[in-house]
């Protein structure tokens, strides 16, 4: 690879960080299933009743199931079908932590466009993390 | 093509839609069953049908050169008895997944661009948060409906839009010249580095917010709108659009993914097979694409997709189902 075709260092490092992140996110998934599935631990709402109620809305479902919302399930880790949310929290946190480190990189460089718009973008994303937008019923 | 290879790919293509058509009536009798005395089936098999049904629709995206997000959506919700809630929610994860899994090689390879995806990034993954919200808060039957339109509509954007390797950027815009969008590759076909800029970066912009509403909506990857944004409108060269459009899901799908997992949209049951039978899928049909590359596997997703649009649309409207 040329000089010219080399990508930024900026890209090189949210890349080495994003394959990291989201190759233990898919490794802790499956991991986490497999825990969830051989009931290797108490569940909150049993495996084998759970297609009972995923043919509702789910609003309904969180009613009548008193399935966790928004953070609660990581105050209950201790539960095989909480431990799957896990691999599925590590992936979609991949994109902001890899935000995180390269924004250094941009700020050291001076590039303000960038640095305001991965700002925003990791301000957005926690937004949305954090649950305060949710909509819905 | 050989023989071996065309034997091989035409047992899957029919496994694949015997068992779809298998599926429709399968679930529609369980969600029968369901309602009036409990399904029949143990519960372990649902997950099972999942994985390999997912799996042959990952082998099928591949070769058929069409993204697998989008075909999960429409197929899983017409012929499994998921509320459509939980599906989208376990498209978003499906296309995540694949956009994360496949973003790390495209960037070091300079083929997906930091610079081009991340204004366009910022735009969709808000709109998709919006999309995300509006989607869970309408009635079933309004979101069926628009999916079903939606998904016509992606069939005739496939059918009809052109590509190019190389178009001609003759100037850049102010905006991108601004942001320093722009690149060199190494165009293996040609044996030389090509350089390429983008113009029309301001009304691509105001498309994204679009692209990004659907995705959200839905729980749709959004590739098929994403390429020929990037490709015909803006000028990326072809290989850079279709890596930067990858790249482009796994932010845009990340932020509405929050919000289906906030909500309780993201149920591991249907989502971890989902993730594991499309990620296991997609290697075994690269591995058959790199054999073979019929075309008229395309068309005949494409029909297939056409037809879960019009199920769909039909459901939304009560006609069928």
């Amino acid at each position: 690879m040329s000089n010219g075709t080399r990508p930024s260092e900026e890209q090189l490092k949210y890349a080495s960080i994003l394959q990291i992140v989201s190759l233990s996110g898919l490794a802790i998934l499956i991991l986490g299933f497999l825990v969830y599935i051989f009931g290797v631990l108490p569940t909150i709402v049993p495996v084998n009743k759970i297609p009972e109620y995923w043919g509702l809305r789910v609003h309904e479902f969180v009613e009548k199931t008193g399935m966790p919302t928004g953070w609660k399930w990581f105050v209950l880790l201790n539960h095989g079908d909480m431990v799957s949310f896990l691999g599925i929290a590590l992936l979609a946190a991949a994109t902001v932590v890899c935000m995180l480190v390269v924004l250094p990189l941009f700020m050291k460089k001076k590039d303000t466009p960038y640095v305001i718009i991965l700002l925003i973008q990791i301000v957005v994303l926690v937004l949305a993390a954090s649950g305060l937008i949710t909509g819905g019923h | 093509m050989s023989s071996r290879w065309r034997v091989i790919l035409v047992g899957v293509l029919l496994t694949a839609f015997l068992f779809l058509f298998q599926g429709t009536v399968l679930a529609e009798e369980a969600v029968k069953e369901a309602a009036e005395k409990g399904s029949t089936l143990v519960w372990w098999m649902w997950p099972l049908i999942l994985f390999v049904f997912t799996f042959l629709l990952g082998i099928l995206a591949v070769v058929a050169g069409v993204g697998g997000g989008v075909l999960f959506v429409p197929i899983v919700s017409s012929f499994f008895p998921f509320n459509l809630d939980f599906v989208r929610g376990a498209g978003l994860m499906v296309a995540l997944s694949g956009a994360l899994s496949a973003g790390p090689g495209l960037l070091k390879r300079g083929l997906a661009n930091l610079r081009l995806a991340l204004p366009m990034a910022l735009i969709a993954s808000s709109c998709s948060i919006l999309g995300a919200m509006v989607g869970l808060a309408l009635p079933t039957n309004v979101v069926q409906t628009a999916l079903g339109a939606t998904i016509i509509g992606i069939v005739i954007v496939m059918a009809t839009a052109k590509k190019s390797d190389f178009p001609e950027v003759k100037k850049a815009d102010a905006l991108s010249t601004a942001l320093r969008i722009s690149g060199i590759y190494f165009e293996e076909s040609q044996g030389k580095e090509i350089e390429w800029k983008i113009h029309r970066t301001p009304l691509g912009l105001i498309l994204f917010i679009l692209i990004g509403f659907m995705a959200g909506m839905f729980g749709l990857g959004a590739g098929w709108a994403n390429v020929p944004v990037l490709n015909l409108l803006l000028g990326a060269p072809l290989k850079i659009s279709v890596a930067t459009s990858v790249f482009l899901l796994s932010i845009t799908d990340t932020a509405a993914a929050w919000v289906y997992i906030n909500k309780g949209a993201v149920l591991p049951l249907i989502a971890v097979p989902s993730v594991a039978g499309m990620m296991l899928g997609t290697r075994i049909g690269v591995k058959i694409l790199a054999k073979a590359k019929p075309k008229a596997v395309k068309w005949i997703v494409v029909s297939f997709l056409f037809l879960a649009g019009l199920r769909a649309l039909l459901k939304g409207l009560g006609i069928w189902g």
